[in-house]
This record gives structure tokens, C-alpha cells and sequence, in this order.
């Protein structure tokens, strides 16, 4: 009996001497894998620092839930521009479909998993809160290379 | 090609299939006519064959045959026509890998994304690789005015619209400029559009194939809109529109080509204007007097208020006034109102003295103030043209377009009296620009060269003429050319063109020669001088009762001509009806007692007939008239008020005004109801010449605006009237039993398109317009009265009291 005690210690022991597997939660987190598919999220370019979109709506017409809408208008040049770009996130299912319709990349799978609110209006994400949360780590777009670009 | 020539037939196979379509038919007219859709991107409906786009190929079989253009090869007796054939696919497919070497491909991003013509096509062609490749040429974006944008590198140069601007609009504003791959769509000297002969009627952009010419305003894509066709209510065309809304704003118009009054075409009010229906400034909300300040309420605090204010003024010291673009429904509830629960025969058209004066001209030459002949008439027997009074191409555009159409096409002889200028009327045979205001003199002096050159063809059985002859004595021609400021040469070849038809002097026939006036736009002369030498000289030269002929009097307001067949007039109940006339006000209370339902007693017509404006507004300030309810709608495109009529309005006890925008009349309101306009709401209008249309709500109104037959309806009902009508065509279907020229244009007929009153029967199709003056089975002239349901014999003709001598010539 007390061998058995003495062995199953001594795996306690051994894991005692290794690195902890526990994160320290939310202090610590964890990097996701590359093609891990989190918020939708808005991207800008990393040197002018402008949107990429071009308000064409073709997320919001491909969106199986219809959690993105698009309001659009027309910009000075001529072309069209990003009024307003509202993600209802307690629809969205994380399909992907925005990002990969995107013809411009502008609109990607960010690695953001927190979305934990407390109430339901937490969960309607305008245009500024989704261009802050895809800004937040560029490394979120390199490693997406699977996603948008593959057009 | 004027002649009206016997169309032979001619049979010819389609996909195997037999069909008889009429010669000289292009190919594409011929299947589109049999239902075969031939791709095209170039074709245009009404223009002529261009052949640039070369995509609506098909295959000739036999031993002559081969690929032609379909648009602009005609049919021949035993063609035999594959329009599917593996030939002719794979010269489609040819050709659009051509254009989209250099095509944008911007499909996303464009607005015309999703019904695009080369997209379609690219699709339906199984396009999907092109060996053709070089790197895009890349040109900006141009801003040919604050409307329209161009985008060089969308553009296949099928020029559609530069040809429907030249071809149908009339002022080549735009064209195509330099050559080959340079080639591009612009104005002379890239001016702005906005300073050239643009009309700015947007229909460059809605003939596009592709997303080059777009709109700068809209930034959606076609599938996120609903449509709804409704027709527009900025004049009195009557174009019908096809309004694309979504989130509850209206986001464009479009073009439903072939159909309506309008074919499709739309001026610039048509293509713009429901910028103004959704303005910010649009009221909202009712406001009531407190002291000097309009406090907002809610709408029915606010008609509380109103018919408390109106409840101690029954009898003639109220009056309505009501603006000509509200819809008939609108009218009629307002009218009844005012005659039945306020017990006030003062009933009135908010209009210019101008409008009113071309009515008045119309009823003493034709006993009733309508139009004789239909504009559509341009069309088939059009063939001189006599167009006289403010510019025409601003004030009732798509008639121009219809002037434009058949000078060109038609060869129709154009023939201008008017002292604005329009690049149409450089087009005209003869175009006498004449001083503001002389229009009456030069129609004057026409018609004494009409007569001194013996050609005139009296309309027979018309009373009058001895006066009128006599009367001419006193014209001379050369001191009217001297007034007018025109050459005396020109002056008498417009009259002899117009008495000819456009065939000139010695002419074996003549021709009709419709005459479409806008005088009641002018803001000089004597309008109703004028509008009655515009009705005699068509009576002098036998142009009444002819179809082809007549005259066509464009008032102004949407709904001028349906303000007063529902009784908007002092003078006339509903159905130009005397309001003097005992048994008409006795059936008419009768009609409306039994309306009302629910034992609501007899109905009591007040006797007298009502004040008219310019009497009105004296009454007004001489204290008789306390209260007054006016129904306007002052839009960018209504006219202005009277200086003195709104000093007047300061006198009143009360005054209730429904309104669509803030307006002196509000400013000067005890109680401001507000209320909706012509998208936003379902109802009818009838046009210039008498075509009863469908409008169709397409958006919601603005906050608590309503229609305001609802409004009057809620009135009245606080009065003690337990009126109760759910919807627009409840009232509807009151109007047409008591206004008999309405009668059988029931609302589902209505819905098929536009139809004309008077209509014989209740179910068959549309019969051809009838026309003032024609002849009718048995003799007599067609005074179009009491033509409901029963067939010819119940027109009331000329020779039967009380109508005799309703048609005449009058002498001012």
C-alpha cells in the first residue's frame, strides 16, 4: 500500500519539476492557431493606416445569418465608401463566408474570443469598435494566410 | 415615313418556330414582340438601330444566309432566324471577350452590379476565361455635374446615351468624344453639365448597360431595394416611375422602358424628385398656434384642435382651398368635406390666375376645361406640331421628349411660339421666339392668315364662327409680327404649316396639327387671350375631332385636371355638375347619404355655388370668409403665393393647413396637419389629357404625415360625419359613382396602366382615347358625359340641351 502512495507521489513529484500547462488566465493568454476564426473584424492598411474596405456589401449579402450590415454611401470621388458597418456578433456563427468574400481583405477572422457581455447591446459592434479590434495585433493578418487571400 | 402606310405582314421562323409579325420589323423587334430574348447591350426601345455592340447576332439559315446584327436587319417574307445557334453563341462569346479586356471588372464596387447588361450576358455566355489579356487601363472618375458621374473604364461606348440624349431629349449634352480607345463619354469642352444644355433628366445613366454613367447619389446595389411603380406627381405628364426603396427611404428611381405614359423616360423631377419627398425640412409632426409660436403636438391633439377651431364656422364663412398635386381621393374627401360637414360651397383650386385662366379658355371653347386629344397621339398620327408657351422642355419635359421623338422620327413638322429658349425649339421648322406675353397676338394674326389664305376648314356644327370671323377683321398680322417681335414671313409660314398639317400651301389634304400649351406656366400676358386663340385657331382649321389634332393644355399641378373632375371648382360639384342645379345637388346628397351608411340622414349640398379665388380673397378681407382650410403641398416645384392672398390670410379667424413642408401658409396657420406626398401614398391622379393612373405607396410618410383624405376624413368625423373609409380605394370607389366620366376605371383596371376617361364598358380593354369634337354613331358631337358603363348611344351630344353649342368658337 504504501508503495503504491510512494509511486503515485512521485508523479506528482515529476510534474512538480516541469513547466506549469496552466495559463494565468486573463493576466496570461493564449496565442491562437493562425486559422482560428474569431470576431470578424475590420482591417486597415498597416503603413497609411486607411480602411481597406470598398463598401462593396458583398460580406453582408453572403452573411447566412445577416449579422453584418452595411450602409453605404457615396464618396467624393465618385466611388463608394463605409458609412456605417454594424456586426451583430450574437448572430454571427463564425462561418467565415465575410472574410472569405471579401475582394479587398479588408474584413478578417480576428483571433478575438472574448465576447462574454453583459447584456445584449454589448453584442452590436460598430465600424470604429471592429477597425479597434482588428488593429489590435497585425500578427493576427499575417497569419491569415489561409482565409482572404486565397482569391 | 410621315404617312400613316397599311402595315403588310410577313411570316417568318424564329427557333424553328412560325410567327407573322408586321414588315420592315427589326429582327430583335420581331422576337422581342414573340417573346425570344436576343441579347443586346446597344438597343434601345424608340431609337433607332446603332449596331455598336454587336452582340445581338444571330444566324440566317439557308443558302444566303449568315451572322447579322438582329437590331438593325429587317425581317423578310420566309426568313428563317436561329438566334441560339452554335454560330452565333460562339460570336457573342467572341465579342464580349473583347470588351472585357479593357472593362473595368470592378463588379463589386459598382453600382450597376446585378443588372448589368455585360454581366448578364458575360454570365449567360459562360464567359469565364478570357485569352485576351493585357493590363487594365485605369482612367478616374469624372463628374460631368452633381448628378451624374462617368467612369471611363466601364464604358463600351454603345453610345445609348448619347442617343437618347440627341435622339429624345433633344440637347445633346453629351457625346462621344475622341476616337478609338480614347473614346469617351463627355460634354463639349468637359464643361460641367449643369452649364450646358443639360436637362439633367438622368436618362444617360438609366440607358447605360454598364456602371458607366451612374448616379452620384446612390451607393447601393440593385438587389438590397424594393420596387414599387408609381407615377410621379411633379406635372401633369403623368410619368409613370419605378421607385426603389429599402430601410424605408427611397434610394433611386428607375425606368420601366415600354411602360406608362412615359415609356420609361423621366425628366429630371422625375428621376430626382424624391430627394424632395424625403427632404429634411418635411413636416412632421401637427403644430398649433400658442400665442405667436407653432407648437408641435401629435396628430391628434392636432385635429382636435383644428375641428374645434372649424366646428363654429359651418356655412359660407369657410372656405377650402386645395392644391392640384394631391391625389384624386385626396380632393374629393376634401371637397366633401367642405360642402357636406362644413356646409360651405366655397370650394377652390389653390392655382396661379395663369392656370386658371387656361381652364376657363378650355371650358368656353369645349364646355369642359380638359385637354381634347391624348399626348400619345404623337405617336401614331403626329405630324405637325404647334407648341406654344413657357418652355415646354421644363415645365412638361417628357412631352418634349414625345416632340423631340417625332421630329425626328416621325418627321413631324415642329412649330414653336415661345420666347424661351430650348435646344428643341432650334430644331423647329419654324420657332417664332416672340416678346413675353404676345403669345395671344401671334395666335391671333395666325389665325386671320388662315383665314385670308382661305385655308381654313371650319369644325362644322361649332356656334360662333360668324362672330370669330368677324373678329379677325380687327387682327393685323404685320403689327402683330411687330408686337411679337418675329418676322411677318415666319409668322405666316408657321400659320400655313400648322393649317396644312405641315404640308405646306396647295396641298390637296391637310394634316392634323396638334397644338400642346403650357401657358398656363406664363407669368405674362393675357393667358386666357391666348389659350383661346390657341382653341380657335384648332377649331378654325377642322384640327378638333381628328385624331392626331386637337389641343393639349398642360396645367401645371400633377393632378390639375383631377382637382376638377372631383369637384375642386366653385361652379361645379363632382362631374362638372352645376353647383346651381337642384337635381344634380339633390343626387349628389343622396349619393353621399347613402356613403356614409349608418342612417346618417340626408345629405344637404349647400345651394349656391362658391366664391372664386379672386373673389374669395376679397371676402376673405372684407371679414366674410372667417375660416379657411387649405390643402397645399409647397414643394420645390410649386409655384409661389400670392402677395395679396397671404396678406389676406392674416385676417382670418381660423386657418387649417395641411402641408408637406414648412411654407408662408404655415407661417400664418392656427393649427398645420401634416401630410404625405406621392410616394407615400396609394390613391389616383389623372393627367393633362385625362389619364387616370395608379399611385402606389411605396414608403412610409415621415413621422405622423397622412394622405390627406385620411385627414379629412378624421375631421370630419370629429364633425359629427361618420365617415369611414380604410383605405384610398374606398374613396376611390366613391368617385366613380358619383363622377360619371370615372365610371368602369375601376382601381383593378387602373392597375394594368394608365387608362383615359371616358371608357366605354367596365371589363373590356382600353379603347382609344375619345376625343372632344369627335363624331359619334348617329350624328352630333361627343361631349363624353354620362359614357360610364353604357356603350356610345349615352354620350350626350352637342345638339341636346343642356349641352348645345358647347363647342364654339369664342371671340375674346
Amino acid at each position: 500500500m504504501v508503495l503504491q502512495d510512494i509511486r503515485g507521489f512521485l508523479v506528482t513529484l515529476r510534474h512538480f519539476f516541469q513547466r506549469p500547462v496552466t495559463i494565468q488566465y486573463p493576466e496570461e493568454k493564449r496565442e491562437q492557431a493562425p486559422r482560428f476564426r474569431g470576431l470578424p473584424a475590420l482591417r486597415s492598411d498597416p503603413e497609411t493606416g486607411e480602411a481597406l474596405c470598398v463598401a462593396c456589401g458583398l460580406c453582408a449579402r453572403i452573411c447566412p445569418t445577416s449579422c453584418l450590415e452595411m450602409h453605404v454611401v457615396p464618396s467624393e470621388e465618385g466611388d463608394r465608401e463605409l458609412g456605417e458597418f454594424i456586426l451583430r456578433a450574437g448572430r454571427c456563427m463564425f462561418c467565415g463566408l465575410c472574410a472569405q468574400v471579401c475582394p479587398v481583405d479588408a474584413i478578417t477572422m480576428s483571433g478575438e474570443y472574448e465576447q462574454s457581455v453583459l447584456d445584449r447591446e454589448g453584442l452590436i459592434y460598430v465600424k470604429t469598435e471592429l477597425a479597434a479590434i482588428g488593429s489590435q495585433r497585425p500578427s493576427w493578418w499575417e497569419a491569415d494566410g489561409g482565409m482572404g487571400s486565397e482569391q | 415615313m410621315t404617312a400613316t402606310t397599311e402595315t403588310r405582314l410577313v411570316t417568318v421562323t424564329i427557333d424553328g418556330q412560325q410567327y407573322t409579325v408586321p414588315e420592315g420589323m427589326t429582327i430583335l423587334e420581331a422576337c422581342r414582340m414573340v417573346g425570344i430574348e436576343v441579347p443586346n447591350l446597344c438597343y434601345q426601345p424608340l431609337l433607332r438601330p446603332w449596331g455598336s455592340c454587336r452582340l445581338c447576332t444571330v444566324e440566317i439559315l439557308g443558302r444566303r444566309g449568315g451572322l447579322v446584327e438582329s437590331c438593325a436587319a429587317q425581317v423578310r417574307d420566309g426568313m428563317e432566324i436561329a438566334t441560339k445557334s452554335p454560330a452565333c453563341e460562339e460570336a457573342r462569346r467572341f465579342v464580349l471577350q473583347l470588351y472585357l479586356i479593357d472593362h473595368a471588372l470592378d463588379c463589386p464596387t459598382c453600382d450597376k452590379s446585378g443588372e448589368c447588361y455585360l454581366q448578364d450576358n458575360t454570365y449567360y455566355h459562360n464567359v469565364y476565361a478570357n485569352p485576351f489579356r493585357r493590363p487594365k487601363l485605369a482612367g478616374p472618375y469624372k463628374h460631368l455635374s452633381q448628378y451624374i458621374d462617368y467612369k471611363w473604364e466601364r464604358c463600351i461606348l454603345c453610345a445609348r446615351c448619347t442617343r437618347v440624349c440627341d435622339e429624345m431629349i433633344g440637347v445633346t449634352a453629351i457625346e462621344v468624344l475622341r476616337r478609338g480607345l480614347e473614346g469617351e463619354i463627355g460634354s463639349a469642352w468637359d464643361m460641367d453639365l449643369q452649364q450646358t444644355t443639360c436637362t439633367s433628366c438622368g436618362m444617360c445613366i438609366a440607358v447605360c448597360p454598364v456602371g458607366a454613367l451612374t448616379d452620384r447619389r446612390f451607393a447601393h446595389h440593385p438587389w438590397e431595394l424594393d420596387a414599387t411603380e408609381t407615377i410621379c406627381a411633379f406635372c401633369d405628364v403623368g410619368c409613370t416611375l419605378n421607385v426603389e426603396h429599402n430601410r424605408g427611404l427611397v434610394r433611386r428611381i428607375t425606368h420601366l422602358w415600354e411602360r406608362g405614359l412615359n415609356y420609361g423616360y423621366t425628366c429630371v423631377r422625375g428621376k430626382w424628385g424624391y430627394e424632395e419627398v424625403q427632404h429634411p425640412a418635411r413636416l412632421e409632426q401637427a403644430l398649433v398656434r400658442e400665442g405667436d409660436a407653432l407648437v408641435p403636438v401629435n396628430l391628434e391633439e392636432g385635429l382636435d384642435r383644428a375641428a374645434a377651431l372649424l366646428a363654429s364656422h359651418r356655412g359660407p364663412s369657410f372656405a377650402l382651398l386645395a392644391a392640384g398635386d394631391r391625389t384624386n381621393e385626396d380632393l374629393y374627401l376634401l371637397q366633401r368635406f367642405a360642402r357636406q360637414v362644413m356646409q360651405s360651397p366655397n370650394v377652390e383650386r389653390l392655382a396661379t390666375p395663369a392656370q386658371r385662366a387656361v381652364d376657363a379658355a378650355l371650358t368656353a371653347s369645349f364646355g369642359l376645361p380638359v385637354s381634347t386629344n391624348s399626348v400619345q397621339e404623337v405617336f401614331t398620327h403626329g405630324e405637325c406640331l404647334l407648341i406654344v408657351g413657357p418652355n415646354i422642355g421644363e415645365k412638361a419635359p417628357v412631352a418634349s421628349y414625345w416632340h423631340a421623338w417625332a421630329e425626328l422620327y416621325r418627321e413631324a413638322t415642329l412649330l414653336v411660339v415661345s420666347s424661351d429658349d430650348f435646344p428643341l425649339f432650334h430644331r423647329a421648322d419654324v420657332w417664332l421666339r416672340v416678346r413675353p406675353g404676345t403669345e395671344s397676338v401671334v395666335l391671333a394674326a395666325m389665325a386671320r392668315i388662315v383665314r385670308d389664305r382661305g385655308l381654313a376648314r371650319p369644325v362644322e356644327g361649332a356656334a360662333g364662327l360668324e362672330q370669330l370671323l368677324a373678329a379677325l377683321d380687327a387682327i393685323d398680322p404685320a403689327a402683330a409680327a411687330e408686337t411679337a417681335g418675329v418676322s411677318l414671313a415666319a409668322l405666316e409660314r408657321a400659320a400655313v404649316l400648322y393649317a396644312t398639317g405641315g404640308r405646306g400651301e396647295g396641298a390637296a389634304s391637310a394634316a392634323p396639327s396638334q397644338i400642346q400649351h403650357t401657358l398656363a406656366h406664363a407669368m405674362t400676358g393675357d393667358v386666357y387671350a391666348a389659350a383661346l386663340w390657341a382653341n380657335n385657331l384648332a377649331l378654325l382649321t377642322g384640327n378638333i375631332g381628328r385624331p392626331g389634332a386637337g389641343v393639349v393644355a398642360f396645367r401645371g399641378p400633377a393632378n390639375a385636371q383631377g382637382a376638377l373632375d372631383v369637384g375642386c371648382h366653385p361652379d361645379w360639384l363632382p362631374g362638372y355638375r352645376p353647383a346651381t342645379d337642384a337635381t344634380a345637388r339633390a343626387e349628389l346628397a343622396a349619393l353621399w347619404a347613402e356613403a356614409s351608411g349608418n342612417g346618417a340622414g340626408a345629405a344637404h349640398v349647400p345651394e349656391a355655388a362658391g366664391l372664386p379665388f379672386g373673389e374669395l380673397v376679397e371676402a376673405i378681407e372684407r371679414g366674410e370668409v372667417r375660416a379657411l382650410y387649405i390643402a397645399a403641398n409647397s414643394h420645390a416645384f410649386a409655384p409661389a403665393f400670392d402677395e395679396r392672398f397671404l396678406a389676406a390670410l392674416e385676417r382670418l379667424d381660423v386657418l387649417v393647413v395641411e402641408e408637406s413642408f414648412p411654407s408662408p401658409l404655415v407661417e400664418r396657420a392656427h393649427v398645420v396637419l401634416p401630410a404625405a406626398m406621392f410616394i407615400e401614398q396609394d390613391g389616383t391622379m389623372t393627367t393633362a389629357d385625362r389619364a387616370v393612373q395608379r399611385l402606389r405607396r411605396a414608403v412610409d410618410p415621415p413621422g405622423e404625415a397622412r394622405p390627406g383624405w385620411q385627414l379629412a376624413q378624421e375631421l370630419a368625423r370629429r364633425l359629427g360625419a361618420p365617415w369611414s373609409a380604410r383605405h384610398a380605394v374606398h374613396v376611390y370607389q366613391e368617385i366613380t359613382r358619383v363622377v360619371p366620366q370615372y365610371r368602369g376605371l375601376t382601381f383593378p383596371r387602373l392597375e394594368r396602366g394608365p387608362v383615359a376617361w371616358p371608357v366605354a364598358g367596365s371589363t373590356l380593354p382600353t379603347q382609344q382615347t375619345l376625343r372632344i369634337g369627335q363624331k359619334v354613331p348617329g350624328g352630333g358631337w361627343a361631349v363624353w358625359l354620362g359614357n360610364g358603363i353604357a356603350v356610345s348611344d349615352a354620350w350626350l351630344r352637342l345638339d341636346a340641351p343642356p349641352l348645345a353649342g358647347r363647342v364654339r368658337f369664342c371671340a375674346p
